[in-house]
């Protein structure tokens, strides 16, 4: 019964979503205070049928979902919507917004549209709590890591226009320059954090499934270099202290190699990271 | 009887120069004694002086002379000819009047559009005429609503939110760069006016520390002296921009005074902080080169002005959305004058009705004097409620018209009908 209920909710929470990023688009454009109001009941009511969708997948199956296929795509775009929320509200401004719910739509799309299932090699631990906790924590990182680059764009762009001396209305929605940095810096703390529990728990699992900590498989080595370009943006920012542009292109660096990491590793190259999509029985 | 109407007769920047402005101008020692003398000429009045305009708002008999007592009162009390002021004025009567009230509140009669100063001067009017009782329930009702009017405006449209004067552009931007303006050090370097204008805003809005260096130390040691800061050399002046978050220049020197060179040394001893550069002299203080370098921001006073053009521009595309919560600020206050119009006729047309039930009764009961109090009970509950049934109907719908324009004939015919203005 609960099953059929899934798809269903996913895509309520998809057309939610996608009502959000048209308002945030328009609040950008526009700059009128109600498309923000819009804005932020969009991402509202999707993350209220995005979490009944979670806990309707969690019911079905008897545990936490967030490990299965395209699911992980559904509770990543969960998370991230979770945490621009929370910020949302902290900071009184919603230009994110405008980067974050189109990315939560696209995410969620992605989990509607993939297969479902447990690669063939993951299937005997499908039940194991070491494998959920690696899936779970890994992302809670990449979420981190999105609203990071979120932040860090819209610095780049507010730098782009003051340096310009072209005062458009462009800025004056944008969080000022100072609070912005700050925000991405503590973003990329937790996501880092999150990211090295990741990798440390994976080799746990790995341990485990195949008697080997690590095996320089093509996610292992793709996850390892986005945390080396994490490292370095620690390294930038309070040991080299550059500018906040220059920090803040390492940030946009990382998320790439996220993109990388989780669109080719995951979806494309043949692995035990693999989803589904090349080594669908 | 001709209906009483909020009448406005008055000047501001546009109709009148500065020099007839003056003339009509109340002081504020002077307010009181003109509330009362205008209190025999109008039932009540709110009298709104600054230095932009300068309105007198008065409930009076509407009709084609409306007003005429309150000119001829300006021309007496400031001693004018009538040539001297008269023409300049310009007079708005009834839903004219409120909607002007209301405009000026919002701030889109302003010198500078959607100026925040306004809103309280106009309660600052209102409140100086409640306490010498001028103002009356229509004025009160007229000031308060526009207050609301005011504020709502300024919350829900951007017409006052952006900066459109230089010093303002510069606070605006400092805050686009650092965020929250506490702790931040500005210095200023020479003593032009521009200069000091600019620095004293910036405190004003939260920065903390002010360090000024100029050539000549006994005129930044003077100019500190007023800022309560502190005067350094000039010679050190690559050490203290090095130190400053902010700094603004304003020297008379010919060439540039803080060169790439200087601004690149400091800048390696600042490590990731931002310098916001305002370079408000003509000929200019910093090489415009330093823009490009990393986390320098330069602002000259052209670039300064641009911002505040584009800002301006922004709180011109607000005009129509301000107007529109004025207009429904407008008809929620005619429909409240509407409602007090009828109520007075809703309740005496219950009074008439009950008195006749009363006397109808007293006439009836007093012919049958064997009915029991459970009868007589009986026949008070019949009459109350068929009066109550007869009423409904009428009293709902005169509510109703109340808030329309036909409104006001409605109750005139139901006084007429039921001649509630005669005693009977």
């Amino acid at each position: 019964m609960p099953e059929q209920f899934y798809p269903f909710l996913l895509g309520a929470a998809f057309m939610a979503y996608l009502q959000a990023s048209i308002s945030y688009q328009l609040l950008f454009a526009l700059r009128r205070p109600r498309y923000g109001r819009w804005g932020t009941i969009g991402l509202a009511a999707g993350i209220a049928v995005h979490t009944a969708a979670l806990l309707v997948a969690w019911l079905e199956s008897g545990r936490p979902v967030f490990g299965v296929g395209a699911n992980t795509l559904a509770y990543y775009a969960w998370l991230t919507v979770a945490i621009y929320l929370v910020l949302e509200f902290v900071l009184r401004a919603k230009a994110l917004g405008a980067i974050v719910a189109p990315f939560a739509c696209l995410s969620l799309l992605g989990a509607i549209l993939l297969p479902r299932q447990v690669s063939e090699t993951l299937r005997p631990f499908a039940g194991n709590t070491w494998l959920a906790a690696h899936v779970g924590v890994s992302f809670a990182s990449y979420a981190a890591f999105t609203v990071a680059a979120g932040s860090a764009l819209l610095y780049l762009a507010q730098e782009r226009q003051l340096k310009s001396r072209r005062w458009r209305a462009f800025v004056v929605n944008l969080p000022p320059l100072g609070t912005l940095e700050v925000l991405t810096y503590r973003l990329i703390e937790i996501g880092f954090v999150l990211l090295s529990a990741t990798i440390l728990v994976g080799g746990l699992v790995a341990q485990q499934a195949w008697d080997s900590y690590w095996s320089w498989e093509p996610k292992q080595t793709a996850t390892l270099a986005t945390w080396l370009v994490y490292l370095g943006y620690f390294l930038l920012r309070n040991v080299t202290r550059l500018s906040g542009g220059q920090t803040a292109r390492c940030a946009v660096v990382g998320f790439a190699a996220i993109l990388v990491s989780y669109l080719a590793v995951n979806l494309l190259l043949p692995g035990q990271h693999t989803f589904g999509l090349v080594e669908r029985p | 009887m001709s209906a009483t109407e909020v009448i406005v007769v008055g000047l501001n920047h546009q109709a009148a120069p500065v020099e007839v402005r003056e003339l009509l101008a109340f002081s504020p020692v002077k307010l009181r004694e003109a509330q009362m003398a205008l209190r025999q000429r109008a039932a009540e009045n709110v009298i709104l002086s600054t230095c932009n305009r300068m309105e007198v708002y008065a409930v009076s008999p509407a009709g084609r002379n409306a007003g005429d007592d309150i000119v001829a009162f300006l021309g007496e009390f400031h001693g004018l000819g009538r040539d001297e002021y008269a023409p300049y004025l310009y007079r708005h009567v009834g839903m004219e009047a409120v909607g002007h009230l209301f405009t000026v509140a919002a701030g889109l009669d302003s010198m500078i559009l959607g100026e925040p100063q306004i809103l309280g001067q106009v309660r600052a009017a209102y409140e100086a005429s409640a306490a010498s009782h001028t103002a009356g329930p229509l004025l009160s009702r007229a000031f308060s609503q526009a207050l609301k009017a005011g504020k709502k405006v300024r919350s829900d449209t951007a017409i006052s939110r952006h900066a459109v004067s230089v010093s303002y552009a510069a606070v605006e931007l400092a805050r686009k760069i650092f965020g929250s303006l506490a702790g931040r050090k500005v210095l200023v370097v020479g003593a032009g006016k521009m200069g000091e204008l600019a620095a004293r805003t910036l405190l004003d809005n939260g920065l903390a520390a002010v360090v000024v260096t100029n050539r000549t130390y006994a005129i930044a040691m003077e100019l500190a002296g007023r800022f309560g800061g502190r005067a350094a050399e000039f010679e050190r002046l690559p050490d203290l921009v090095a130190e400053a978050d902010v700094a603004i220049a304003s020297t008379g020197a010919p060439g540039f005074v803080l060169t790439s060179g200087l601004v690149r040394q400091a800048m390696r001893g600042r490590r990731n902080r931002p310098l916001f550069l305002i370079d408000i002299a003509v000929p200019r203080d910093i090489d415009p080169q330093v823009q490009t370098q990393d986390n320098v921001f330069l602002y000259d006073i052209d670039d300064l002005q641009s911002v505040c053009a584009a800002n301006l521009e922004e709180r011109r595309r607000e005009v129509a959305l301000a107007r529109r919560i004025i207009e429904i600020e407008v008809a929620e206050f005619a429909a409240w004058r509407e409602g007090r119009q009828v109520a007075p006729t809703i309740s005496a047309l219950r009074q008439r009705l009950e008195e006749i039930r009363q006397a109808e009764i007293r006439k009836s009961l007093g012919r049958c004097s064997d009915l029991s109090d459970q009868q007589r009970s009986a026949v008070e509950a019949l009459t109350c409620a068929m009066v109550n049934k007869i009423l409904h109907q009428p009293v709902t719908r005169l509510k109703a018209k109340s808030g329309n324009p036909d409104g006001a004939r409605y109750d005139q015919v139901v006084r007429e009908l039921f001649a509630l203005d005669e005693e009977i």
